[in-house]
């Protein structure tokens, strides 16, 4: 079961996760600060997931009961219904972190379960402890702390596509070629990408494989190769290409190879999204003198206009569950802000209101979505959850712009 | 006639920027001898004369930008009026061939903005063509909004950004 998200209520279960006694001798300094991120990580994963509200310490409580000891009841005044608690001890060249998980008034334990871990990928335990806990809480298998999101960062003049843990953390460079590197799209597989590179000059389609970081030129076209979404069977790739004189949407082979043009305009076409029974394709086409977006079938037949609200709506992103179109939609301010749709045109709503707001994409869970958001002069990444709430900045200092998120990595 | 008085007057203004006093620059032009590819940076090789020989083609020969209106490729009278400027230009130095940038402001998606920016490309191409000058002297590229000359987020910046810049290829 990937991720128990096919209902979502108000209620948030509230627990609280005490920092864990180490028992293993003198500490060291860094080793202190990766517990304390460890515990701090596993918190904002079940914040993140929107099943739970984190109750957090509060001295004061300690001052008013007089003790100097919080405890099982100490948490459940401070409204907390499971509590954590842990020792971690040294165990090889990492850590074990014995954790129980009981429930505040009934004394319950719900699990008592040891993680070990190495000092250096601590943020992956953590990860699989959220997971841990959210699996006896709430029933259900999620491994959407592990998946990892691509974009693009700038530094100078140089675009890279980095990837990034989901909660932003741990960004890592995967191209290095200077000029500009955009627009990665994911393969079902997670092993590999297709983006958008000047590094010959010319913005061309490369395909990146994950285990090496090796490239592989796939269109090189004249004009524009841009916009890749890969078929949700991994087979096809629908990008945007001028080579017959105008940006429009074309079946492409993994190799690059033309299977079919999709279709036939003067105006522009981008931006192509795929849904996931590979039925019909939505994108952004100025045929009516601004950008909306439209949905046509597979074959590049039967193009209906989506979006009515607005006179410029565009970048639209088909959710993995089929049943919402994400895009986004420039406001009277001039401001973008991201809404979703179904794709029929009915059930209009708007998720952001700060900032101006581009290029979402969904979760593999269809449950959140990243995207890039200038905020204060900078373009950081944020996500949120599909109905408006759970906003979080997942970056921070600027320079992110197209992010694509990965899916569950293969067992 | 206007393309040959013009000639002139950008010539005049060569020799007397060349009388300023270049040295290398001067000696580049009398050796028709490639570079050997051992030395340091040479200067930049004389363009090749066209057929009448009588004039080269200064180094810093200006092309004018044009500007867009936001989420247009529609080009506006001024617009059009130093394409003219820049047709009179390539018509008088025929060796010279240029590549047209078509850029965006932020305002908009970046895959969408790099369609704009070939279409405002492509306009000026077309236009540029309609005035005479040869097609294939012409190349284009779309940078969308990822190359701004202003990096500014209010219409100061976007104004200068929504442009299509005229890069010589043949230097």
């Amino acid at each position: 079961m990937q991720g128990r998200v096919t209902t979502k209520s108000a209620y948030r279960l509230p627990v609280a996760l005490q920092e864990p006694e180490w028992s293993g001798g003198s500490m060291t300094p860094e080793k202190q600060l990766i517990l304390a991120d460890l515990i701090e990580t596993i918190r904002q994963d079940l914040s993140f997931s929107g099943y739970f509200k984190i109750v957090r310490f509060d001295s004061l409580y300690l001052k008013l009961m007089g003790t100097s000891q919080m405890d099982r009841k100490g948490w459940s005044h401070l409204g907390a219904e499971y509590l954590g608690t842990g020792r971690v001890s040294p165990s090889g060249d990492g850590f074990r972190l014995l954790l129980k998980l009981e429930g505040t008034l009934s004394g319950e334990v719900i699990f008592e379960k040891s993680f070990t871990g190495l000092w250096e990928r601590s943020r992956q335990t953590a990860h699989q402890v959220a997971g841990e806990i959210i699996y006896y809480l709430w029933g259900g298998r999620t491994l959407i702390f592990e998946t990892q999101i691509a974009a693009t960062w700038q530094k100078g003049n140089a675009k890279n596509l980095y990837l990034l843990d989901y909660d932003g953390h741990r960004a890592r460079p995967i191209t290095n070629y200077g000029e500009i590197n955009i627009s990665p799209c994911w393969f079902p597989s997670g092993d590999r990408i297709v983006f958008t590179s000047y590094r010959e000059g010319n913005p061309d389609l490369w395909l990146l494989l994950l285990k090496n970081n090796s490239t592989q030129k796939i269109s090189a076209r004249p004009g524009l190769n841009t916009a890749p979404a890969v078929w949700p069977d991994g087979r096809y790739i629908v990008a945007t290409l001028s080579v017959d004189g105008n940006a429009e949407l074309y079946l492409l082979a993994e190799s690059g190879k033309t299977v079919r043009r999709l279709t036939h305009h003067p105006a522009i076409e981008s931006e192509p999204t795929i849904s996931p029974d590979g039925k019909q394709i939505a994108f952004t086409s100025d045929r009516l003198g601004q950008p909306q977006v439209f949905t046509m079938d597979a074959d590049g037949g039967n193009i209906r206009r989506l979006t009515y609200q607005g006179s410029y709506n565009a970048s639209p992103a088909w959710s993995p569950r089929g049943d919402r179109i994400a895009y986004v939609s420039r406001g009277e301010t001039g401001t973008f802000d991201v809404y979703t749709i179904a794709p029929d045109g009915s059930g209009l709503a708007r998720l952001t209101s700060k900032g101006s707001n581009e290029n979402p994409d969904w979760s593999p869970d269809g449950y959140h979505l990243v995207f890039s958001s200038l905020r204060g002069g900078e373009r950081n990444l944020f996500t949120i959850t599909y109905d408006g709430t759970n906003e979080r900045q997942i970056t921070d200092g600027g320079g992110f712009t197209t992010p694509a998120w990965g899916p569950y990595p293969r067992p | 006639m206007t393309f040959k008085l013009l000639r002139f007057v950008i010539l005049a203004a060569v020799i007397l920027a060349l009388a300023g006093g270049c040295s290398s620059k001067k000696k580049g032009v009398e050796s028709d001898t490639p570079p050997l590819t051992e030395e340091p940076p040479p200067p930049p090789p004389p363009p090749p004369t066209d057929e009448s020989g009588d004039l080269d083609t200064p180094a810093d020969l200006e092309l004018q930008t044009i500007y867009f209106e936001y989420d247009k490729y529609s080009l506006k009278s001024d617009a059009k009026d130093a394409l003219s400027k820049n047709a009179a230009t390539l018509g008088t130095y025929t060796e010279v061939t240029v590549v047209i940038e078509g850029h965006c402001d932020e305002r908009g998606t970046v895959e969408y903005n790099l369609a704009l920016g070939e279409k405002r490309a492509r306009a000026a191409r077309d236009y540029l063509v309609d005035l005479g000058i040869q097609a294939d002297r012409i190349r284009t590229i779309s940078y969308g909004e990822e190359r701004p000359v202003d990096p500014g987020h209010a219409e100061s910046a976007w104004s200068k950004n929504r442009r299509a810049d005229f890069l010589r290829t043949d230097q």
